[in-house]
């Protein structure tokens, strides 16, 4: 593909990130402070997220699995994956994490789990879609900046 | 990228510069953002790098102290979240307290941490802001709120600059309020204890060498205090240290020891410039010259109010002022200091009782100066003190102003012009005076009424001046108007002595007081005296009003008003000195001299000149 149809391509999949909320405001404040000094800095945040918050989902499964669950630290763990995703935007992410952390706090053990599952599913579909996003991106070269949503 | 998960070791840590910070603001400055989240350390301190700032991150909140104990000029702000893994951001908020740093903390919370209800949210806000967070943010953070951090950092300076000039900022407000007490006791613990705290941490800061301390203004009521401290202490203890001690239990604050030895000092060169003028008159006179202290009621209150302007204690206003005080106007009587008032606050009683201890101030000081005692004034003592016997009271104050007033007067008059007269005059010993009539004058101390034997005094187109023997001519202005002595009740506090009317044929009012006994003078004659004053204001009929002549004030007398103010020009004030001891007044109008013995009582003012 030609970069201007990679660049269309990478704004219509930006659009429906947003659209479908996956991403809210904050991921454009990532945005604008990405710039020339630093022109992945976005994918460079992502990167760091989603490696970041491998460590925190295996915690999480690891005190699941325990009978009872230690919902002190599952809370805990959920409480910085909660902040973290928040930091790179992602809103559906977050959600979850919330409606994880009322489980927890009800002492709700199989609602945790159910969450839990929840909370996966969103968190491994939306790295799938930024990791197409920045390879989309890295593709179609530097100096475009995307259009904000409205 | 650089490892956001910093400063775990000492050696990945950049190394600071002591140097000055101010410029660098806004850019360059040294933030230390703490937070558990590595997705948002990497996003703030590139939200920071973009405003120039430069930032460190640190995921631990130990490791964190420690960067900042090691260096405490590190980092100009810290910026931390309040949920994190092992501290969290109030505990860390308290350590950095307990580092009395004079570091700024921004603690900032997720949003989704506070809780929905408004009571909560304060709760949390306000917990941060007592444990001495300067803001607490919401996250996620935006640039534009992180943009203005810096401002934390220069208020923060600002902050200890100001306790600083808070304690001084107190006596200059001492300056402008009318009716005021200086600071509380507390504040002065509170402040000393915060200033000695500033001190230290200033020692660490980085940029306080620009800082200058402010210039500590000696307002009237401080320097009312100053002057009662010394009182209390006598000038032979009046040291800085205990002066300000004593002004310390008078609840003064915000000042330090040095503030108080540089107003001593400055008290004993204002004596020092008076005294070497003064000097070329007193000197010339022999240690029993004496200056006869007469005081009117009004022109009592007058000297007290001259007195302590021209100590400075207080700015004399316009001549009116001095009119109202010559009424016996109760406003005016106002700034007369307390000192000299010797009790509570000024009123028109405690200005005859003001008026009456000047005088008795003036009297001991004079005295003892005529003793020839060497006093440890208060003024550094130079040579010219020496010379002059140091007329200095130990415990007053007023005779330095005397000296001051005397000499600034002399200094004042450039014309001085040899007299002819010189043999008139004569200097009078001390024991002289002391038989004067009890009647003369109304001074209250039985002690001995020393007395500046003075010169000649020409009326001369309402100005009085004073001539000395020995040539020198001090000239004083006259008031315009003199009132009368009203009697209203004015009557001096702890004076016994009463004037005895009966002794001349003019009576004096009952509520004059006068002279000890043992004032009356060998030969010396009341009413010779009081005509001789008369004949000073009788002469100026032109000038003088009747029932302004002083003598109508013949229970009082004529102050001594051998007081120069110096920055202000006292048109309305009249300054007599007058001699005693049988030589009258030599009050003369147009160089027309009048003769001791030609005065006579019945010159003396007759009833319409009735108080």
């Amino acid at each position: 593909m030609g970069s201007n149809q990679l660049k269309t391509q990478l704004a219509t999949m930006r659009d429906a990130l947003f659209k479908q909320g996956y991403l809210d405001e904050q991921f454009i404040q990532l945005e604008e402070l990405q710039d020339d000094a630093n022109p992945n800095f976005v994918e460079e945040v992502v990167t760091l997220f989603f490696r970041d918050s491998v460590r925190l989902i295996n915690s999480v499964e690891q005190a699941l699995e325990k009978t009872p669950p230690e919902f002190d630290k599952l809370d805990k763990y959920m409480h910085q994956f909660k902040g973290s995703s928040s930091s790179i935007g992602a809103a559906k992410v977050k959600s979850e994490t919330s409606l994880f952390r009322e489980y927890c706090k009800q002492g709700n053990a199989e609602g945790c789990v159910r969450t839990f599952q929840q909370v996966k599913k969103e968190y491994t579909t939306l790295r799938k879609k930024l990791e197409n996003y920045f390879q989309i991106a890295r593709q179609a070269g530097p100096g475009e900046s995307a259009s904000r949503p409205k | 990228m650089e490892d956001v998960r910093v400063a775990s070791s000492p050696t990945s840590r950049k190394v600071y510069n002591n140097e000055s910070s101010v410029d660098q603001i806004p850019e360059g400055l040294r933030v230390l953002v703490v937070d558990g989240d590595p997705t948002f350390l990497l996003t703030v301190a590139k939200m920071l790098k973009t405003l120039n700032y430069e930032v460190t991150t640190c995921s631990d909140s130990v490791v964190a102290l420690s960067m900042l104990r090691e260096n405490k000029d590190a980092f100009h702000i810290v910026m931390c979240d309040v949920h994190m893994p092992v501290m969290n951001g109030y505990e860390l908020l308290e350590c950095i307290g307990d580092l009395e740093m004079k570091i700024p903390v921004i603690s900032y919370i997720n949003i989704f941490d506070l809780v929905v209800s408004t009571d909560d949210r304060k709760d949390s806000v306000m917990k941060g802001i007592k444990l001495g967070a300067c803001d607490y943010l919401i996250k996620p953070l935006h640039l534009e709120a992180i943009k203005h951090i810096w401002r934390y950092v220069v208020l923060k300076w600002r902050n200890s600059e100001l306790e600083e000039f808070e304690r001084f900022g107190n006596v200059m407000d001492a300056n402008r309020r009318t009716t005021e007490d200086a600071v509380t006791d507390e504040s002065w613990r509170s402040t000393k204890r915060r200033k000695e705290e500033e001190e230290e941490a200033e020692e660490r800061d980085v940029d306080t060498s620009t800082l200058k301390k402010p210039r500590v203004v000696w307002s009237e009521n401080l320097h009312k205090q100053f002057i009662a401290a010394i009182n209390q202490l006598g000038i032979d203890k009046a040291v800085p240290k205990k002066i300000l001690e004593l002004m310390e239990l008078m609840n003064v604050s915000g000042l330090t020891r040095e503030n108080v030895a540089s107003h001593l000092q400055k008290q004993a060169l204002v004596i020092h410039h008076s005294t070497t003028l003064t000097s070329r008159l007193l000197q010339s006179l022999r240690s029993s010259l004496i200056i006869r202290v007469l005081l009117h009621y009004r022109l009592g209150i007058l000297l007290c109010r001259l007195l302590t302007i021209g100590s400075g204690m207080v700015t004399l206003g316009d001549p009116s002022d001095v009119d109202l005080v010559l009424r016996g106007h109760p406003t005016a009587i106002h700034h007369i200091p307390s000192e000299f008032l010797g009790a509570s606050s000024p009123s028109g009683v405690d200005a005859m009782h003001c008026m009456g201890n000047t005088s008795v101030m003036m009297e001991r000081v004079l005295q003892s100066r005529l003793r020839g005692q060497s006093l440890s004034g208060i003024s550094s003592g130079t040579g010219i003190q020496s010379s002059m016997g140091q007329l200095v009271h130990p415990n007053d104050i007023a005779g330095q102003v005397l000296e001051r007033n005397l000499s600034v007067l002399n200094g004042r008059n450039a014309g001085y012009h040899s007299s002819p007269q010189s043999s008139s005059l004569v200097d009078y010993q001390m024991d002289e005076i002391l038989d004067l009539p009890g009647n003369a004058f109304p001074l209250s101390t039985p002690a001995d009424l020393p007395f500046l034997q003075s010169t000649d005094v020409f009326v001369d187109g309402g100005r009085l001046e004073v001539k000395d023997p020995r040539g020198f001519t001090t000239s004083f202005e006259t008031f315009s108007r003199l009132h009368q002595c009203r009697r209203q009740g004015y009557e001096f506090k702890n004076v016994d002595l009463t004037f005895e009317a009966s002794q001349h044929s003019n009576a004096v009012p009952q509520n004059v007081h006068c002279l000890p006994p043992e004032w009356s003078h060998q030969g010396f004659a009341y009413n010779q005296m009081m005509g001789g004053i008369r004949n000073v204001f009788t002469a100026n009929k032109s000038t003088f009003q009747p029932e302004n002549q002083l003598g109508t004030t013949r229970a009082s007398s004529m102050s001594l008003a051998a007081v120069g103010i110096p920055e202000v020009s006292c048109d309305n004030m009249v300054y007599a000195t007058h001699v005693d001891h049988g030589v009258p007044v030599n009050i003369f109008k147009q160089g027309h001299e009048a003769d001791d013995n030609e005065l006579d009582y019945d010159d003396y003012p007759s009833d319409d000149n009735h108080v």
